[in-house]
């Protein structure tokens, strides 16, 4: 019988009675079986994990949920998350603990009421998620006010925005250069730059000008002309876009990017459109300038429109055109086409219509009359844009696309190139102080739930304008009946109340001799921001917002009252030239034009922060839940605000700031590539640019919720941001303090805390790099410290053996 | 001194200061008074008893904690959970017995309503998990995967880009 198995007192009874060499012998036992024990540890740790398993039945995880709730105390969602992938049961189990789901949220929000906004960040996934999630928020918030939270993708959602820390925050960045398709210099070899055009190189630009989470982006090579559309495909995503697949054989591949070029050319479409082919091979041959304009928009991934201004598309030396591509991405047709003397925006995209506008001069005697003798040029071109000039006399067309009945094979008959009106579309003209919205419906049961997680239903387009006389801003549905021929299905008088929309109303805005620069903005199906600027008679000008809903229970289509209006502010801080919606819908950012962010509450109308913003960037793109992609700096530095904790994060993307190009000419990608001198890199430091230099553009945009394309000059880039393996930091123990292990993650973003109350609130040092030890080593560290130690004991009893038979020895001689 | 019986009969004994860390008991003594019977706790092993005492014993002059783990009202979202970190070395070694023992140490301390020995072994349990891999969870835990081929390719294509490290 083994020493060990008989307990503590009878081993003791057995030392007690032996004699010393007895002693020595069960010492060496003790030693051996320690050596064995130790031996079986060590190889424990090299078992394969079924036979483990096999061995150790007996120890399951098997505490009951309401225990789990307690652990889950500790943990942070992204282990809550890898615990429920452990096993069905166990992710079944956590998925329907409503206990646990109301705990949860609690934690990360401090009270249970407003649940539906964590649902609603989810208009930034993929829109079955959303569409799902929506269905979630029915059982959140039921009529009888009880609410039945838990289904399984609650855990999705906190899948979602448990990342978004550890990821956006705190992780690393892989770059992937993607190989961009071979351009077609064919188009391009009747002009002066055709040497410059190969493949590897081009004398233009790349240019990001949409991306969307489903993995697409827009972008357009300058010179010669090309517009890419590049996907990155997400395997969880993919089956998501079923509507938009691409048949793959018209891909290039590179890697695991696939790759469309939307040249104009090519995309023509038949040979018979000979006027549309040459207007092509005329826009192709644009050298593309600073101050040409190109926009893109991406619907999904059903359609990409793209816009561009320039000088030299006509060959008509300083004349300005402008044209318009909207390409239908399901099988790459151009399914519209315009071209106009005077320029495009594309105001919004929803549901298979396009609302762009144009800006044109109004004839004096006639407010609403269109008049397009007035040419566009660069020098009218600077007088306004988003902002009207009254003075100028100029007002906006805005026209609505049916981009199912427009194609250009339906509508060839007759057409010109140059006016290529679309057979349904809706025209409206707004004075000097007006703009029009596309009003995006969703279905009536998420309507009520004011959430713009589902799919668009319908769209239709409101006017707002500003009657100087009655000194009051209407708002005006917009011919319904034409919209019922085209996309539409909503009638004047059914649909309407279905939807409870009113036809029109007003809003009081005295001690306003003008209202100019409107944006109006859809918050859901019945609220509307509208923002501008009031001028009063004494010429002072002040930024206003409000808030107005087109619910048709609370206005009057015989105007006369504000029943609709929610609040309106005004000030300089509610000045802005983009307004973006949250995704859960609690606030709005105002993107102002000294490049601040201003969180503004949809409730009060009260600005609640303010975030630095940068620079000649568009609008912020909502990451998740409350952080914000702003964009990059010149220096490649890419920002992100987290509107909640008030804060800004920055992270480098290529490690240093690259090289700065030093004109367009001369640049080769060996030139993007080559090493800075002291003088450049002087300046960088300094954060400033040496003059002269034309200053290098990153452009970003999110793909994924993961993933940004960042485009720099003539490189395309996709940057998968990952988490940040963990480091196991052990503080030494003192005599005042307990010892404690600290479980920190190498801080690779730098974070700044902004305080709007207090000055100086700015960039905190990085912070130190800890020293990183990984699991394996630590597991080597422990069995070398445990092979170690038993040397030492066997050493110990050893010396102890050796000692004592010395001593038997000298009693034996001494007996 | 107060008389405790475990499930298996077998019995102890310890100063009812130090037992009334335990608000089951403390609650029981309040009601019946001090007597000489021993309070039965047939949800209690010996050895987990022996533990819950060890550890009665350890913290008898600790200040009350309850409640020091509640959620601070208005964090915002991602805000971090309640250290897991702050365990002293006495009771890091405490804990230190194999995952069945410290189960029932968790569901002892629950049962006889021992707050501080209940956040210490869950957040036991806690550290244990941080920043595991569901792969390294099973491992750890012993967890049988009972995913189906294609729930397993789901759930790995929906986790792949968090997981990805």
């Amino acid at each position: 019988m083994s020493m060990l198995a008989m307990g503590p007192r009878s081993a003791a009874i057995v030392l007690g009675s032996c004699r010393f060499p007895m002693l020595i012998a069960s010492l060496k036992h003790v030693a051996g079986i320690l050596l064995r024990a130790s031996t079986q540890i060590m190889l424990d740790y090299c078992t394969p994990v079924a036979s483990k398993q096999q061995q150790q039945q007996q120890q399951q995880f098997a505490l009951p949920i309401e225990l789990l709730e307690s652990i889950f105390l500790y943990l942070d969602d992204a282990s809550i998350v890898a615990l429920a992938a452990c096993a069905r049961s166990l992710g079944s189990a956590i998925c329907q603990s409503e206990r646990l789901w109301r705990h949860l949220y609690r934690k990360h929000y401090g009270h249970e009421e407003p649940l539906a906004g964590m649902v609603a960040h989810t208009t930034t996934t993929p829109p079955s998620l959303s569409a799902f999630s929506a269905g979630a928020e029915g059982e959140i918030h039921p009529r009888n006010g009880t609410s039945s939270l838990p289904v399984a993708q609650w855990l999705v959602l906190l899948r979602l925005r448990a990342m978004a820390p550890s990821i956006w925050q705190h992780g690393v960045a892989q770059t992937m250069p993607v190989a961009l398709p071979r351009l077609n210099p064919a188009s391009y070899a009747a002009t002066e730059h055709a040497m410059a055009s190969t493949s590897t190189c081009f004398p233009g630009e790349l240019k990001l000008l949409d991306a969307n989470k489903h993995g697409w982006s827009l972008m357009a090579c300058t010179e010669p002309l090309a517009i890419l559309l590049l996907h990155y495909p997400q395997p969880s995503l993919a089956s998501q876009l079923s509507n938009t697949d691409v048949p793959i054989s018209q891909w290039t591949s590179a890697g695991q990017f696939s790759s469309l070029s939307l040249d104009p050319l090519q995309l023509s479409g038949s040979d018979a459109e000979k006027a549309l082919e040459e207007d092509s091979r005329l826009w192709t041959r644009v050298r593309y300038a600073p101050f040409h304009r190109i926009q893109g928009r991406l619907l999904d991934g059903a359609y990409a429109a793209v816009t561009m201004t320039a000088a030299d598309a006509m060959a008509t030396a300083g004349q300005w055109y402008s044209a318009i591509w909207v390409w239908r991405l399901s099988d790459r047709k151009l399914c519209w086409y315009a071209r106009s003397l005077h320029p495009f925006s594309i105001v919004a995209m929803a549901h298979h219509t396009l609302l762009y506008r144009q800006r044109l001069q109004l004839a004096p005697t006639s407010d609403h009359a269109p008049s397009f003798h007035q040419p566009y040029n660069y020098a009218n071109s600077m007088l306004t844009d988003g902002a009207m000039n009254s003075a100028n006399e100029q007002g906006w067309t805005f026209i609505l696309c049916n981009l199912l009945a427009d194609d250009l094979d339906n509508n060839s008959s007759g057409s010109n190139s140059t006016a290529n009106r679309p057979r349904d579309a809706t025209t409206v003209t707004t004075g000097t102080m007006g703009c029009c919205h596309l009003h995006q419906l969703r279905s009536p049961s998420k309507a009520s739930l004011q959430s713009m997680a589902g799919p668009v239903a319908d769209a239709v387009v409101y006017r707002h304008s500003y009657d100087p006389v009655d000194q009051r801003l209407n708002w005006q549905l917009v011919r319904p009946t034409a919209m019922h021929d085209g996309t539409s299905t909503m009638t004047p008088a059914d649909d309407l109340r279905r939807w409870r929309l009113a036809c029109a109303g007003s809003l009081d805005c005295r001690a306003a001799d003008h209202v100019h620069g409107t944006i109006s903005t859809q918050i859901d199906n019945q609220r509307v921001v509208l923002t501008g600027m009031t001028r009063d008679r004494h010429q002072r000008v002040t930024p206003f917002v409000l808030l107005h809903s087109l619910d048709g229970d609370g206005n009057n289509s015989d105007a006369g009252h504000d029943s609709g209006l929610r609040w309106h502010c005004t000030g300089p801080r509610y000045a802005a030239q983009a307004v973006v919606v949250a995704p859960n819908l609690r606030y709005l950012l105002l993107h102002s034009m000294e490049s601040m962010i201003r969180v503004v509450s949809l409730d009060t109308g009260e600005v609640l922060r303010s975030l630095p913003g940068l620079p000649h960037e568009g609008l912020p793109q909502p990451v998740i839940g409350d952080l914000w992609l702003v964009g990059a700096t010149f220096h490649g530095e890419l920002t992100l605000v987290d509107t909640e904790r008030n804060e800004q994060y920055q992270h480098q993307l290529e490690g240093t700031p690259s090289p700065l190009v030093s004109s367009p000419s001369s640049s080769t990608a060996d030139r993007l590539s080559g090493e800075m001198n002291d003088a450049d890199a002087a300046h960088l430091r300094q954060g400033r640019l040496r003059p002269g230099l034309e200053r290098q553009r990153w452009s970003v945009g999110l793909i994924g919720h993961n993933l940004l394309v960042c485009v720099r000059a003539r490189a395309v880039s996709v940057i998968r941001f990952r988490r940040a393996a963990p480091t196991i930091q052990l503080t030494a123990p003192t005599n005042l303090t307990r010892r404690k292990s600290k479980i920190q993650l190498p801080s690779l973003m730098r974070r700044a805390t902004i305080s709007t109350h207090k000055a100086g609130g700015h960039d905190a040092p990085p912070l130190p790099e800890q020293p990183t030890q990984r699991p394996l080593q630590r597991k080597t560290t422990l069995l070398r410290t445990m092979a170690r130690a038993i040397t030492t004991f066997q050493q110990t009893i050893g010396q102890y053996s050796q000692a004592a038979s010395t001593s038997a020895n000298g009693s034996d001689r001494t007996k | 001194m107060v008389r405790l019986h475990s499930s298996e009969g077998s019995e102890f004994e310890v100063e009812r200061s130090v037992i009334e860390k335990s608000l089951l008991i403390k609650n029981m003594l309040d009601d019946v008074g001090e007597n000489d019977a021993a309070i039965p706790l047939p949800n209690v092993s010996g050895p987990i008893l022996a533990k819950v005492i060890e550890y009665c014993e350890h913290h008898r002059n600790d200040p009350d904690v309850d409640g020091q783990n509640t959620t601070k009202p208005g964090t915002s979202a991602g805000a971090s959970s309640p250290s897991s970190d702050d365990i002293d070395e006495w009771d890091m070694e405490f804990c230190r017995v194999d995952q069945g023992t410290l189960y029932e140490m968790i569901l002892a301390a629950n049962y006889l309503d021992i707050r501080s020995m209940l956040d210490l072994t869950c957040k036991t349990v806690a550290n244990m998990i941080k920043n595991k891999s569901p792969e390294e969870i099973r491992r750890t835990f012993n967890i049988t995967k009972d995913f189906t081929p294609e729930e397993e390719e789901l759930v790995r294509r929906e986790n792949a880009w968090c997981e990805d490290r």
